[in-house]
């Protein structure tokens, strides 16, 4: 898993490259940084998933913690290129109800 | 019938480990990319699960039964000494009990004391999810 975030100050909104496979080895790490970066400037954030191969229910789990923090301050956060098998993760569990989410055509 | 069997501590940084095997076994059998994701899918949650189930996990043991080119058959278990976990930590798994059953052709849960300790996970090529 990597994780690269950069603030954009016009926007108000720190946008976050995750790619490779996100699971309950490594969940951990991807909260521990998420949350820091909010605690840094609350705003809205926007995950590029384009090269996320993998995500189980404890990164999910992630996102959902992650999505209440930021809803404390009206934030939201956006999921853009999700690979269409992890998109049906979040159809699934209904989650594509929850975040703002743009799948890969 | 063959079977290939993969025991493995049930530890989170071997999670992957399992989703290696299982990918390369189902693309052996020729399931296309859709059902190979959805194996490693159910596969890796069934093992959190169980992970998640007891307080002093010992290892997992998954045993891949291969039915014949169009179908496998993977029953995943794990070997507790340990006492189950609280209720509420149970509760806080259901997700990843819906997707298991969401991306597999027939699960079958293994019940002892009304405590799951294993799963078995029917799929097959271009099978319904």
């Amino acid at each position: 898993m990597d994780i690269q975030k950069n603030w954009i100050e016009e926007e108000k909104s720190w946008y976050v490259t995750l790619s490779g496979e996100v699971d309950i080895y490594n969940a951990p790490q991807l909260k521990e940084t998420l949350l820091a970066v909010i605690d840094l400037n609350e705003g809205n954030m926007i995950i590029d998933c384009k090269d996320l191969a993998y995500i189980d229910s404890t990164g999910l789990g992630v996102l959902i913690s992650l999505l209440k923090r930021v809803k404390e301050y009206d934030g939201s956060i956006t999921i853009t290129e999700l690979k269409p098998y992890i998109g049906k993760i979040f159809t699934i569990t209904g989650l594509d109800k929850v975040f703002n989410i743009q799948t890969q055509r | 019938m063959d079977r290939i069997s993969l025991t493995m501590p049930a530890k989170p940084e071997y999670v992957s480990t399992a989703r290696l095997t299982t990918s390369a076994l189902a693309s052996r059998l020729g399931f296309n990319v859709d059902d190979i994701e959805d194996l490693k899918v159910a596969v890796s949650e069934s093992i959190i699960y169980l992970i998640n189930q007891f307080v002093e996990p010992g290892n997992v043991n998954i045993d891949y039964h291969i039915e014949d080119e169009n179908q496998i058959i993977i029953s995943i278990g794990v070997e507790h000494t340990g006492s189950a976990v609280k209720k509420e930590n149970i509760a806080g798994n259901e997700l990843g009990i819906y997707i298991i059953e969401s991306v597999s052709d027939k699960l079958i849960k293994n019940i002892n004391k009304d405590i799951i300790c294993g799963f078995t996970i029917y799929k097959s090529c271009g099978g319904s999810t």
